[in-house]
């Protein structure tokens, strides 16, 4: 069959999960088991994923490279898309050409602590970065792994089964927090907003890599905080999420000044961002 | 080498019964725009330039790039891509136009190949013609193009007199074609540069090409864009009449029983270009997606490719309507950008 | 008054008004990138009025400019308004899109634009003095309109069904969807126009022939009855799409069957949003 660049490739959805009430988790595989075998990706990379007759949506692959069987992603329905992939039922087929941009470089950090910061749903950009590095092939690669994440109620966390997970395991700490308000009577965890809980908490700067990632306004207010913790700006990575059509440096969309957010994003570190136009 | 006109034309007839499509310009309904001809008699010789570029043969302004139907839960897709593009050769492209070419073929190769483009591309023969006229939005001499350059094209004829061309073979691509219709063509020379010399003159230049980008550089947040963008009303003509304007969207038409999935043109001139999805739009003032055009075109692309993301056509400056002329505005940064280091060094002092 | 007199007054009264923060901004014409094009202009500063001139050339309707955010930040907005332009205001008031007292109208008397021939719809042209003003610039002229406003669409009345839809598809075919005649038209004020819309997509963004279809009649339908006969979608067409035909013959039916013209009256009501047991309903099929 012809292919070409905008072909996708077809996944089958083999499993849903309510992550909030308006995000949701599909797990996928590809229908050609050889496509599956060999699909690898770096943490951080995103995908275009589509209806067909709906069109096509940008989304990070939110599972690590280390799980070979399915790849995950995780949406917010806001639109035209994300509505119509709501309305799909396991075993249906979507779409799904990636993965594309570059991800995290993982092995540059090798030897060094990693402190995750995120909010809402701006997890699962991170959540993909967590699962590598505990693997057991990856963790001992690593220094301490914090993991602080916030969300404005409990019921807007997501991936609640694996905080869960995380928050019993010796090897890395979590710490989770919901906006003043958002509390439930069980909560276990903090009240207050991620950079106020992340002052509190003074995770060491020192060889320490800090990846972020959630609302503008969180990220807005967090970096002040990196910075009086002593992080340097190289060293201080995100993601940017703007709009993006072809995924492959054509369509002219993505652009944040002359930095092309689907090829040489998404995955940023702040010092690059600070030197380009508030455009994102 | 020369050739005449009626020659040419029996070229240009010649290649069509041997199974070329041949697209030139043409009158249809009252404009100047390049189409596929039934006989060379369509052809139009006097003209400045056409309406619409030749993007659209290589871009269209929409195209399908797949076809589906959907069962239940079965999808079937195919691919839509032209296998066997007809062989195609444009006659009568400015060169300005041809010089585009090239400048698109950065982006639409750059890593991931385009085969939309790239195919299209490779099964066109572009017959550039100098220009001997120009009118006041032409500006391509400012841009290190001239009315004769042969950047971009196949082969460039430059009039000599009413009915006799001079013949320049500019690609491999032009010199088969020349080769094996060399019957047609005859031994002569002409002097271009006198030729083009009355043309070279009304051009001019207009400003200074090398000041553009390092003032763009430094002046993002210039209260110059305000001041003289802010009037644009965000429509796609500059860009869509814009020969190397390539920003595209990616659609889906059809019902719930299947349709196509479609490439159109797109521009970063409209309000929802980059709006995001939580409603947030990092371009939300209309002088700021201006503000990116002529970044992207001045600073941006240049930075990437080496090149110009403009080739000094003129379109936009003639069809914009409320006379936003890009002519104008580098005309005024270049002239800000001289002041302006003047001021620095009266402050030096 | 001549032009240069009237472009004078107009400069004189600019300063003025910014110099007494009467207004914010005044929104006019200034020189363009030739003898004959202008170019809308935003003066904020008294010393800036220079830039302000009144010609044969001042083609765009400025009232386009009276809906954006960008231009009301500048505070109340003091506008350069001729007739056809005027018109607009009528609507946007009438639509509720603009408050009285968020502008100011210098009403310019106009004997029509255009140069060596006067543009079309200034040949018909009934409103050289504007209807709304706060205040005048030029002395009333008496220029009456020509006879025969609807000849050409009377003109594609007259064709039949087939010929018409072959001249329209014609015609469409060309269109770019560059979406100019909705951008440079005043009364196209929606947040978020249909065609923006997708869900469900209204209409097709491929310029194939249903698409182009689809967006040039519902772009005309949608301005029926409040088309206030500018001609700004057509003049800014980059295709020379004749779209001023499809808006006439909209108002010649509004005028016929409702007895409205738009954009004469603040106070009335449009014939889109009111209706009446009398009223002509033999369109719906
Ligand atoms: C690299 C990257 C990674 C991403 N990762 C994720 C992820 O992991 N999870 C996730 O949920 N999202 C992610 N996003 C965001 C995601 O791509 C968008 O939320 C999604 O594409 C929306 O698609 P849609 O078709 O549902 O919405 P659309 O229908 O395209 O639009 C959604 C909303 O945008 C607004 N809008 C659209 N057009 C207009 C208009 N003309 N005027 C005004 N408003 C308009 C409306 O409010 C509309 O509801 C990511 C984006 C990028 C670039
Ligand atoms: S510059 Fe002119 S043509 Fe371009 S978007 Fe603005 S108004 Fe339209
Ligand atoms: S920006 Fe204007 S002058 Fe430059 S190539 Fe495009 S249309 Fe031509
Ligand atoms: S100027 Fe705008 S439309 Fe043209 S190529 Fe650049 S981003 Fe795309
Ligand atoms: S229609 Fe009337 S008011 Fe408008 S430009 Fe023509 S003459 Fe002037
Ligand atoms: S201005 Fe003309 S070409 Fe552009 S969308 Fe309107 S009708 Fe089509
Ligand atoms: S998404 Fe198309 S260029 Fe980046």
């Amino acid at each position: 069959m012809t292919r070409t660049l905008y072909t996708p490739e077809l996944c089958e959805i083999i499993e849903i999960r309510d992550e909030t009430p308006d995000t949701r988790t599909f797990r996928l595989r590809f229908v050609d088991e050889e496509k599956q075998k060999n699909f690898t990706f770096t943490p951080g990379q995103f995908g275009l994923y589509s209806v067909f007759g709906e069109g096509e949506s940008t989304f990070c692959i939110a599972s690590p490279p280390t799980w070979k069987e399915y790849f995950e992603c995780c949406f917010r329905v806001v639109g035209r898309v994300t509505k119509a992939l709501r309305l799909l039922d396991v075993g249906s087929v979507i779409g799904f050409r990636g993965p594309y941009g570059i991800g995290f470089p993982l092995e540059s950090w090798e030897g060094k602590n990693l402190l995750f910061i995120a909010g809402g749903i701006g997890l699962p950009p991170l959540r993909t970065v967590i699962w590598t590095i505990l693997d057991p092939g990856y963790r001992q690669k690593y220094g301490e792994v914090t993991v602080v994440y916030g969300a404005r109620s409990v019921s807007d966390l997501v991936y609640k089964p694996e905080l869960k997970q995380w928050e019993e395991r010796s090897d890395m700490k979590l710490i989770k927090t919901v906006d003043p308000g958002g509390e439930t009577p069980d909560w276990d965890g903090k009240i207050g907003f991620v950079p106020t809980v992340l002052e509190e908490a003074k995770p060491s700067s020192n060889n320490t890599i800090a990846l972020i990632c959630g609302p503008p306004i969180m990220i807005k207010f967090t970096l002040p905080v990196l910075s009086s913790l002593g992080f340097e700006l190289k060293n201080v990575y995100t993601t940017l999420e703007n709009r993006m059509k072809c995924g492959l440096g054509k369509c002219g969309r993505c652009n944040v000044g002359d930095f092309y957010v689907c090829k040489e994003g998404p995955v940023i570190t702040a010092e690059r961002l600070k030197s380009l136009p508030p455009e994102y | 080498m020369i050739i005449q006109k009626d020659k040419l034309f029996a070229l240009l007839e010649k290649l069509k019964s041997g199974g070329k499509r041949i697209i030139a310009p043409t009158k249809r309904e009252n404009i100047l725009l390049f189409s596929e001809i039934g006989s060379t008699d369509e052809i139009i010789q006097d003209y400045i330039n056409t309406r619409l570029s030749l993007k659209g043969f290589f871009l269209p302004r929409s195209e399908p790039i797949l076809e589906f139907r959907i069962h239940q839960k079965n999808v079937e897709y195919t691919t839509v891509l032209e296998e066997n593009i007809k062989p195609t050769v444009v006659f009568g492209v400015r060169p300005c136009d041809a010089g585009s070419l090239p400048i698109m073929d950065k982006v639409y190769t750059w890593d991931y190949i385009d085969e939309y483009w790239v195919k299209r591309r490779e099964s066109t023969i572009i017959i550039a013609v100098s220009c001997l006229d120009c009118d006041e939005a032409c500006f391509c001499t400012s841009l290190g193009l001239d009315p004769g350059s042969t950047k971009g094209s196949d082969i460039l004829l430059t009039p000599v007199g009413n009915d006799t061309f001079l013949v320049e073979i500019a690609s491999d691509k032009g010199k088969k074609l020349v080769e094996d219709n060399a019957e047609l063509f005859a031994e002569g020379d002409a002097d271009k540069d006198s030729i083009l010399a009355p043309v070279r003159q009304k051009l001019g230049k207009k400003f200074d090409l090398s000041s553009i980008q390092p003032w763009l550089q430094e002046n993002f947040f210039h209260k110059f864009w305000e001041q003289n963008t802010l009037y644009c009303i965000g429509c796609g003509v500059c860009t869509f009449v814009c020969p190397t304007c390539h920003c595209f969207d990616i659609v889906d038409e059809g019902t719930v029983s299947g349709g196509k999935r479609m490439k159109l043109w797109d521009a970063c001139q409209f309000r929802t270009f980059t709006i995001h999805a939580s409603g947030h739009n990092p371009r939300a003032r209309q002088d700021e997606r201006h503000r990116q055009r002529i970044e992207h075109k001045f600073n941006y692309y240049p930075k990437k490719f080496g090149d110009t993301l403009c080739v000094g056509c003129g379109r936009c400056v003639r069809y914009c309507p409320v006379d936003l002329s890009i002519l104008r505005i580098l005309t005024m940064i270049s002239q800000l950008s001289q002041t302006g280091s003047q001021t620095s060094r009266a402050e030096e002092k | 008054m001549n032009y240069k007199e009237i472009t004078e007054k107009i400069r004189e009264r600019a300063r003025e008004l910014l110099a007494t923060k009467k207004v914010g901004v005044i929104i006019g014409w200034a020189q363009g990138s030739t003898p004959q094009k202008t170019h809308p202009v935003f003066i904020t500063n008294p010393d800036d009025v220079e830039q302000l001139v009144w010609n044969k050339f001042c083609y765009n309707n400025l009232s386009e400019y009276l809906n954006r955010q960008e231009i009301r930040a500048y505070g109340r907005m003091g506008i350069i308004s001729k007739g056809c332009d005027n018109k607009a205001i009528v609507g946007l008031l009438q639509e509720f899109q603009i408050e009285e007292k968020d502008i100011y109208i210098i009403g310019v008397v106009c004997e029509g634009m255009g140069e060596p021939e006067p543009l079309d719809k200034c040949r018909f042209c009934d409103v050289h003095t504007p209807v709304l003003y706060d205040e005048l610039i030029g002395e009333q002229v008496d220029i009456q309109p020509e006879e025969g406003h609807f000849a050409d669409v009377e003109k594609i009345e007259q064709m039949s069904r087939e010929e018409r839809w072959e001249f329209w598809q014609k015609e469409f075919e060309k269109c770019i969807r560059c979406y100019a005649c909705r951008q440079v038209c005043p009364l196209c004020h929606c947040r978020r126009c249909i065609v923006d819309k997708n869900q469900p997509q209204w209409i097709d963004l491929s310029s194939h022939p249903r698409g182009n279809f689809a967006w040039n009649f519902i772009r005309a339908f949608h301005l029926a009855g409040r088309c206030i006969e500018c001609g700004e979608c057509e003049r800014a067409c980059p295709m020379n799409i004749p779209l001023m035909l499809i808006n006439k013959k909209l108002i010649k039916d509004v005028q016929e069957l409702y007895e409205y013209r738009a954009g004469y009256d603040p106070k009335a009501v449009p014939p889109i949003s009111t209706w009446r047991e009398a009223d002509d309903e033999s369109f719906i099929i």
